[in-house]
């Protein structure tokens, strides 16, 4: 109770107002990309338990370099937040020492999972090999996917950071930017969980 | 850039959520019994989820109805499971 109202008390701007039309706007978007995760998981989840001949993911996947990608991408997440609270006090060189670290995260993220996949397909796992190879690359692709478009928005909102643009006066860019991008490292931790470890 | 109680806090959920990833893999190679190794990954990854949206998202802090909106998808998604289920049940 007593952490509920310290957690409460937080001073988070814009705390229990009504949602910005932006804000409102991208969390539609995020329903909808979930959706079609939701989807892709359920058809993995069918075809898993339908299947007679799967592997067992560990075989074949290399868990410690996911969990060290899965790192990765949560210390992404830590970086966009601080940017978001930095946005908010006006510290644009903060803003800018995040962002290029979320960046980073991102662009580190997608170099371990192509190699990754470089790995994978050297061994004869493609999307045609088996019903677990197709189900693999199409979730993982699709969230690679989201990972790329996610550093070139956010390096589209750097490069405005650093033209003056974004930060203070409650301009609510860069945190829309950054519901974008905890949506695609919740959404990693979902796939890391189920087709990595389950 | 200062130290404020909401930095803090962000950075405790880090830690939380890199105990949980690793507490993950820990979970699957210990040789516990299959059922037991899927709940616990259930229940930790649904902590890592909701830390994630919670906290980082601001659905802590935001107005009901849009955490309505978000919560959504898992309520669809689920109902997507169900109608899968009963229909290779016939």
């Amino acid at each position: 109770m007593q952490a509920e109202a310290t957690i409460d008390s937080l001073p988070v701007p814009h705390a229990h107002s009504e949602p910005s039309a932006g804000k409102v706007g991208m969390w539609i978007f995020l329903v909808t990309d979930a959706l079609s995760f939701g989807g892709l998981l359920i058809g993995y989840a069918s075809l898993r338990s339908w299947s007679p001949t799967w592997p067992v993911p560990s075989s074949v996947l290399d868990i410690p370099l996911t969990a060290l990608n899965t790192f990765v991408l949560i210390c992404s997440s830590v970086s966009m937040v601080l940017a978001v609270s930095a946005a908010e006090t006006g510290d644009r060189k903060s803003v800018i020492r995040w962002l290029g670290a979320t960046v980073a995260g991102g662009l580190c993220f997608l170099s371990i999972q192509a190699y990754e996949y470089h790995h994978l397909i050297s061994g004869g796992l493609s999307l045609s090999s088996s019903l677990f190879g197709a189900t693999f690359f199409t979730l993982t692709g699709f969230h690679g996917a989201h990972v790329a478009s996610g550093v070139l928005y956010l390096s589209t909102l750097l490069c405005g950071v650093l033209a003056g643009k974004f930060v203070g006066h409650g301009d609510s860019h860069i945190e829309i930017a950054g519901l974008f991008w905890h949506f695609v490292d919740l959404i990693w931790i979902l796939i890391f969980t189920f087709v990595y470890l389950v | 850039m200062q130290i404020t109680p909401r930095v803090k806090l962000y950075l405790a959920i880090w830690g939380a959520l890199f105990a949980l990833t690793i507490a993950e893999v820990i979970i699957t190679q210990v040789g516990l019994g299959k059922s037991t190794v899927l709940a616990g990954l259930i229940v930790m990854s649904g902590f890592k989820a909701a830390a994630v949206g919670l906290f980082y998202m601001h659905l802590w802090w935001e107005k009901a109805w849009l955490g309505a909106v978000a919560l959504s998808p898992f309520a669809f998604t689920a109902l997507f499971a169900v109608v899968l289920i009963l229909e290779n049940g016939r």
